[in-house]
């Protein structure tokens, strides 16, 4: 078990420095360096060359790698921003509860929704109920955060006047951004538990079990829920890891101030020693996330941690 | 047997969740018969979308780009079915050349990512060996990257512009690709017409191009389909976020962010891009199930 751990850590660490290194390279080679987005567009070559100098922009991609990579394994230091001149690392720890807070209310509420929804057409199947509601979810995976996103602001916020259009500080405020987020994850978690659920309750040990007498509720909750849910906490742990980093579409919509929306402002700012900081530390949590999983399920099933080793 | 963890973890799950599909095919094949109503439903939505998009420079009433073709924000009425925006501009010529965009985003999206990952997992799965494990590898780190993460690093590489955001979403589809082509090229590999070919000496080439590929053909489509409508909603995404399509150009994810802050007085300009939107998905989605529906439940049957 132990060795199964320890190698799974080390190859998320090799993802996580092969994945800096992409990043570092890419940004590093964009057209208008830092220099010139810091002199802009009156500076002269010579104080170019100056700026570039005091910024180490003169010397080449790889040497300046090796002195992002050591700052920040010495020091916790990912550089500073071009545009607050702030260290870029508390910026990213600044950001990061929320994206922590949105990305974790979204992932509660998509199993909720989901997985009633999923547990409901599945003891129903066939009947209206089961086809409306898988309607339902077949909508919910199509349709653009980006739309719902902006329709629940208009019945909500400006229609209703119930909840604030964008900002952060309030429960009140996580609200429409979480709803927004969850519902496509809801809709794929209801059909995965309306198709797992189906087919656990056509095994054997459930016509045991209704044989021996147990109430109906009993059963499917006792006997195959239990079963059918396994795919679906894999599914959600990795929707997890996805939405911690990939939330930045429905951060921009509602002004929510996480680390998606950091690197997405940093973009148009041209302040690359953010976008890479963000970058890193939202592929550094998915990793951790994943890598938590995966030590999770070996502890639970012994055969997976003895297969690795 | 895999280095990295994530690599691990997914490929579980994707396994998990074919095989859930594979048993709800075969439900659904008994009930629908061969023909499913997801398979009408999506291919009449598409076939219109795509009508509407050959067709937007004889149906539009005005040129997509036209200002003051009619006042500013006028509701929706006959002769302006979508309303107008800001500018005057007719929201219906708008809509539709939006259209031949999401086509372009399907098209470039998905056909960049495919002719990527198609011919890489067909030489990893067959081949195996060492060109396995390193672009297996390549595409664990290639993942590594939560949701549309990575298409933001190159488009911030890059530029924010439509081509770029095409590019990138491309970029991101050829992971899924390689790793569906790879686990059926390694299976097919396996069987016995594909050693027949081989032990007469024919090519491995040819044996890929014209014994194993045909055989995948089903499989492929279904997830081109998919992901032809994946491609659409994240082009539209990063063009609503300002890193893809620049206005005035009237693609969905751009008009909407347009039609964002007018929202509390002229809602049809947010409601009837996203709608179009949703449908093309839709219409996407159930053609990609009916199609695995069909060719699936023939496997079933047996």
């Amino acid at each position: 078990m132990f060795i199964y751990v320890a190698r799974r850590a080390a190859g998320s660490l090799v993802v996580l420095l092969a994945i800096s290194l992409i990043v570092f390279l890419a940004l590093s080679a964009a057209p208008g360096d830092a220099a010139a987005a810091m002199a802009g567009d009156s500076a002269s070559a010579s104080q170019l060359a100056i700026l570039r100098a005091e910024l180490g922009l003169d010397r080449s991609p790889l040497a300046r790698y090796a002195s992002f990579l050591t700052g920040l394994l010495t020091r916790g230091d990912l550089g500073r921003s071009l545009v607050s001149q702030r260290p870029v690392a508390g910026l990213v720890l600044e950001r990061l509860p929320y994206t922590v807070a949105l990305a974790l209310a979204a992932v509660a509420l998509a199993a909720l929704l989901g997985g009633v929804a999923g547990t409901l057409a599945a003891l129903r199947a066939g009947t209206p109920l089961d086809t409306l509601l898988m309607a339902g979810a077949a909508l919910g995976v199509a349709v653009p955060t980006f739309w719902s996103g902006l329709l629940l602001i208009l019945l909500f916020s400006l229609h209703l006047r119930w909840l604030p259009v964008t900002g952060a500080g309030t429960p009140a405020h996580l609200v429409l951004p979480a709803v927004t987020l969850a519902l496509p994850t809801a809709a794929s978690v209801a059909r995965l538990v309306r198709s797992g659920l189906l087919d656990v309750l056509a095994a054997d040990y459930i016509r045991t079990a209704h044989a021996k007498g147990l109430t109906p509720r009993r059963v499917v909750i006792r006997h195959a829920l239990r079963n059918g849910l396994i795919p679906v906490a894999a599914v959600l742990s990795l929707q997890l890891g996805h939405l911690l980093g990939g939330a930045f579409i429905v951060e921009s919509i509602f002004g929510w101030p996480g680390l998606g929306r950091l690197a997405v402002q940093a973009i148009f700012d041209r302040d690359a020693p953010v976008v890479l900081g963000a970058t890193l530390a939202a592929a550094a949590v998915y990793l951790v996330v994943n890598l938590g999983m995966d030590i999770a399920h070996g502890w639970l099933d012994p055969r997976v941690g003895r297969e690795a080793i | 047997m895999s280095v990295v963890a994530a690599s691990a973890v997914r490929s579980g799950a994707e396994r998990l969740k074919s095989l859930l599909r594979t048993h709800t095919v075969c439900r659904a094949a008994t009930k629908w018969r061969r023909f499913p109503l997801s398979l009408t439903a999506g291919g009449v939505i598409v076939t219109l979308m795509l009508l509407a998009a050959a067709a937007a420079p004889f149906i539009a009433a005005y040129p997509p780009d036209q200002v003051l073709a009619g006042p500013r924000l006028a509701a929706p009425s006959p002769t302006y079915p979508f309303g107008t925006d800001t500018l005057g501009r007719d929201m219906f010529s708008r809509v539709l050349r939006g259209a031949l965009i999401a086509v372009q985003a399907a098209l470039a999206g998905m056909g960049i990512a495919a002719l990527l990952g198609v011919p890489s997992g067909l030489a990893a799965g067959y081949r195996g060996g060492w060109l396995d494990w390193a672009l297996s590898r390549f595409v664990d780190i290639w993942l590594a990257f939560p949701g549309l993460l990575l298409a933001l690093v190159i488009v911030a590489r890059l530029g924010p512009n439509l081509s770029n955001a095409m590019l990138a979403v491309g970029l991101l589809g050829a992971p899924g690709f390689y790793r569906l082509t790879r686990g059926l090229a390694l299976s097919a590999g396996k069987l016995a017409y594909v050693e027949a070919a081989r032990s007469v000496g024919c090519p491995a080439g040819r044996i890929l191009a014209r014994h194993i590929l045909p055989n995948l053909a089903s499989s492929l489509i279904v997830y081109a389909t998919l992901r032809a409508g994946a491609a659409i909603l994240a082009v539209g995404g990063l063009s609503f976020i300002g890193l893809g399509a620049q206005p005035p150009s009237p693609e969905w994810g751009a008009l909407l962010a347009a039609g964002r802050s007018h929202m509390d007085t002229a809602p049809w300009l947010a409601v009837y891009p996203g709608l179009s939107l949703t449908l093309t998905v839709v219409g996407l989605n159930l053609l990609g199930d009916g199609l695995r529906d069909v060719w699936d439940g023939r496997a079933c049957a047996r």
